[in-house]
């Protein structure tokens, strides 16, 4: 009786252990917006991608970021704890002068401030 | 007694009109389930649920719940011919990681007839087995997406007038137990905005259980559903895969039916058994139905 107890309290702790299992990397990948990509004017710019980690992550950050004026056209995030994500987002083109946009997909990794990051840089047109 | 006799050929009235296309909320395809045969002209209320998931790099991103209220009538014309409308309220909502859309409203009438063809009973009046034809057409009421929406399945009609055909057939096995099936197919025309749904295709077969009980009837049935869904078109060209709409579903299906002199209630459940939706980025999760239907009698005589 006792070793079945004792197995059972080791099972529960090997699952629960393994359940809040941390990642310390993550592979995060863009489908779009592609590399060195041009977005005409009144066309969307458009992230869409997954990150995937080696345990639980802590959430993840979407920016859209202007690089000339480092205004955030899109700055939205999760706090969810998972070991996958998907992320999709279109922001509108209507700059007035050619614009580098800044896609930024910034992982939170163990909830203590490690953290992984990727930016994709988009060129936008005026009319 | 004469409504015993006629109500054993109303089976499967929770095979309802909802098929699981992703097709702006209407049914992409009819479905009678009231099976011809009785004296009643009926009116009836039903609602839909219908969960999908959307994928990127098959890791769930978004959550779509597809709600149909729909108004019904049943016009027994003749001995064999019968009127369907369909008058549905849609309210989807699709939620990303980030955001929540939503759109709601009157969807798209539907409206059809249907008569059946061959008809076999025993001495007392139930039906051995028989064969129905309908043909219907969709109308174009309800709100459809602008060229410029992203989210085209979200909206409550498509824009199109689209043309309906069904096949229904039951064949009485022994005395409580049936087989039921169905084939319908929609032929989809192109909206003001240049958008065609791809032509869907359906076919269900159904075992029916139907037990008297005390002073109610319960009809139970247990079956599968296929759904094909051809690619749709933007100005004549095929949209890319993986947003073309184009797939197929197969699901199994589960439900009953309680019946009284006056009205009924029914209820069914799905759950997808194999899918290929927009090369698998759109997952059908389950479908939900529950009607209720009332009797009027015809005065006339028959």
């Amino acid at each position: 009786m006792k070793k079945i107890s004792l197995s059972i309290i080791t099972l529960f702790v090997l699952i629960s252990c393994h359940k809040n299992d941390p990642a310390t990397t993550a592979i995060i990948s863009f489908d779009e917006p592609i590399l060195n990509d041009t977005v005409a004017f009144m066309d969307s710019v458009h992230a869409e991608g997954s990150i995937v980690g080696n345990g639980k992550m802590h959430g993840f950050r979407l920016l859209f970021t202007d690089q000339v004026s480092g205004v955030d056209y899109i700055n939205e995030s999760t706090s969810n704890i998972q070991k996958e994500y998907a992320f999709h987002e279109h922001w509108l083109n209507q700059v007035t002068d050619t614009t580098t946009i800044r896609v930024r997909v910034e992982v939170e990794l163990d909830g203590k401030g490690a953290k992984s990051i990727l930016d994709r840089n988009v060129v936008c047109l005026p009319q | 007694m004469k409504f015993r006799q006629h109500l054993n050929l109303m089976l499967l009235l929770s095979s309802s009109s909802f098929a699981c296309d992703l097709c702006g909320g209407v049914g992409a395809n009819a479905s009678i389930g009231l099976l011809a045969g009785t004296r009643f002209h009926t009116i009836g209320y039903q609602t839909n649920y219908r969960q999908f998931n959307s994928y990127i790099d098959h890791i769930a991103h978004a959550k779509g719940l597809q709600v149909t209220q729909e108004f019904s009538f049943r016009w027994q014309a003749l001995q064999r011919f019968q009127v369907y409308g369909y008058v549905p309220y849609v309210q989807n909502t699709y939620k990303e990681t980030f955001d929540s859309i939503s759109q709601k409203g009157w969807g798209d009438l539907r409206a059809f007839a249907n008569s059946i063809i061959f008809h076999r009973q025993d001495s007392s009046g139930r039906s051995l087995s028989y064969v129905s034809l309908g043909y219907g057409i969709k109308f174009s009421t309800g709100k459809f997406a602008p060229v410029s929406s992203a989210y085209t399945n979200l909206y409550p009609g498509t824009g199109s007038t689209d043309h309906l055909f069904l096949l229904n057939a039951f064949k009485r096995l022994y005395s409580q137990l049936g087989i039921q099936a169905e084939a319908s197919y929609s032929l989809k025309s192109t909206n003001s905005n240049g958008y065609k749904y791809g032509n869907s295709s359906q076919c269900s077969i159904l075992l029916i259980l139907n037990q008297q009980l005390g002073q109610y009837r319960l009809i139970a049935h247990s079956g599968l559903e296929g759904n094909l869904f051809a690619a749709s078109r933007q100005s004549g060209v095929l949209l890319a895969s993986g947003q073309n709409n184009a797939g197929y579903t197969l699901t199994s299906k589960l439900g009953c039916m309680l019946l009284t002199r006056h009205y009924l209630v029914a209820t069914s459940f799905q759950l997808p058994i194999a899918q290929d939706l927009n090369m698998g980025q759109t997952k059908l999760r389950w479908a939900a139905n529950l009607q209720f239907q009332f009797f009027i009698q015809k005065k006339s005589k028959q």
